[in-house]
């Protein structure tokens, strides 16, 4: 039976990934203040939009304060499988970190 | 009062498709009204404004969004337009020769009903009548504008060119016309399937330009930028009228040959085409009361007479060729 190939991750998504593992739920302004102008406002939706189509991250509109008006905004948590991708991303870069020091 | 951004969401929520609206736009928008809501500071409160705007930009024009809706052949009449313009005002800077001047207005009435054909679509009449009258108005205002502001300021009262805008925008709607009736084809367009007889026409008629250019450029060795400019224009002037005549005299011809001859006789349709194609050079001299001064310049020249009359020759020739060809190939030949 064919495998299906291992999910690949960009830094950005890595980052964003990290983010949300390390400080939870976020909104995308939040992931973008977080992430030290590694993220733009003008880019950040495209990539948490992939995101949530290879399943790394879901999305629910986040609580509203009274009398706030206007779309609601999401709120950006990252998935069971996302944060498998991430370990096993992580682990990687580790391994390959520990040969490149022995070799 | 309603939020800011709602106005440009619901224009967007007609164009862009949902699932990006949903997850790309309405963030972006819903961002945008948070921080002007949550901002006390008025100064504050327009620079978020500002901020969530340009976000909303670089999402829409950097990532493409609106390229990939139906505002594809808006967004394309906009840059032909643009672009137009921007020739005639470099036309306009660099020389006085009316033709070279105008000439953008030629090149675009060529190029037009392709973009809008491979890019946006466009298959009928209506429609093409209505994108290149569009692209033809955006030349003309933005060009008047710039006459008008950047050119020649205070010169005369904005509306002293307004009879000077009417005549060109009825030319353009004329020429949108006749195009829209040439071009359109109920046929599906996109760029595996483009079909039709103009495309024979303009592939002969490029060639022609580009042999020109090419021809010009190595004989007379311009020392800067006016005279490869001059010559380019000059070459897409002729082009233009090689297109009219290859319509209204030589494409008839062509085809009925074609009908007459064989459907895959290339060669001879090639021979017919190539002896063709240099008369109209004769009709200009012609019309002067040149023509003998100009004949017996040309032969004893003959190198001149060589350049002059090869590109005729070869664009004829081409179009021979590809009007004799199956369709299929002529697709193949022009793609």
């Amino acid at each position: 039976m064919a495998q299906s190939p291992p999910p690949r991750l960009s830094d950005k998504e890595r980052l964003i990934l990290e983010l949300l593992v390390e400080h939870g739920d976020l909104y995308g302004l939040q992931l973008v203040a977080a992430s030290r102008r590694r993220l733009k406002r003008g880019s950040v939706y495209v990539t948490l939009s992939r995101m949530v189509e290879k399943g790394f991250v879901e999305s629910e509109p986040g609580p509203r304060a009274p009398g706030e008006t206007g779309l609601p905004r999401p709120l950006y948590r990252p998935t069971a499988l996302g944060k498998r991708v991430l370990r096993a991303w992580t682990t990687l870069a580790r391994a390959l970190a520990w040969n490149q020091e022995t070799s | 009062m309603t939020s800011p951004g709602s106005a440009l969401f619901a224009v967007l929520a007609r164009y862009v498709d949902a699932d990006r609206l949903e997850s790309i736009v309405a963030p972006t928008v819903a961002d945008l009204q948070y921080e002007v809501q949550h901002t006390g500071n008025p100064w504050r409160r327009r620079l978020a404004l500002a901020r969530g705007y340009v976000a909303l930009g670089r999402v829409l024009l950097w990532h493409g969004l609106l390229w990939r809706s139906s505002m594809r052949s808006a967004l394309t009449v906009v840059l032909l337009g643009v672009a137009g313009a921007a020739l005639l005002v470099e036309t306009f800077s660099v020389t006085t020769i009316g033709p070279a001047q105008i000439s953008p207005f030629f090149l675009m009435t060529v190029l037009t009903p392709l973009v809008m054909r491979l890019v946006a679509g466009v298959n009928t009449r209506r429609r093409m009548f209505v994108n290149c009258a569009a692209v033809g108005a955006v030349m003309s205002v933005v060009f008047f504008g710039w006459f008008a502001i950047v050119k020649n300021p205070g010169h005369s009262p904005w509306y002293a060119y307004l009879p000077g805008l009417l005549f060109v925008l009825g030319c353009v709607a004329l020429a949108s016309a006749i195009i829209a009736m040439v071009t359109a084809s109920p046929e599906p367009a996109d760029a595996r399937n483009v079909r039709g007889t103009l495309l024979d026409v303009i592939a002969s008629a490029a060639a022609f330009v580009m042999c020109y250019s090419l021809i010009g450029l190595l004989r007379h060795h311009p020392a800067g930028g006016f005279g490869v400019l001059a010559t380019v224009s000059w070459s897409v002037f002729l082009g233009f009228f090689f297109v009219l005549v290859a319509l209204v005299i030589y494409l008839p011809v062509l085809v009925l040959s074609r009908r007459a001859l064989h459907r895959r006789s290339r060669a001879p349709l090639a021979v017919v085409g190539a002896f063709l194609f240099p008369i109209p050079m004769l009709a200009f001299p012609l019309l002067q009361g040149r023509l003998d001064a100009i004949t017996r310049l040309l032969l004893h020249d003959p190198v001149a007479l060589a350049s002059a009359a090869f590109p005729y020759l070869l664009a004829g020739a081409l179009l021979g060729w590809l009007i004799a060809a199956p369709r299929h190939e002529v697709r193949r030949a022009v793609l």
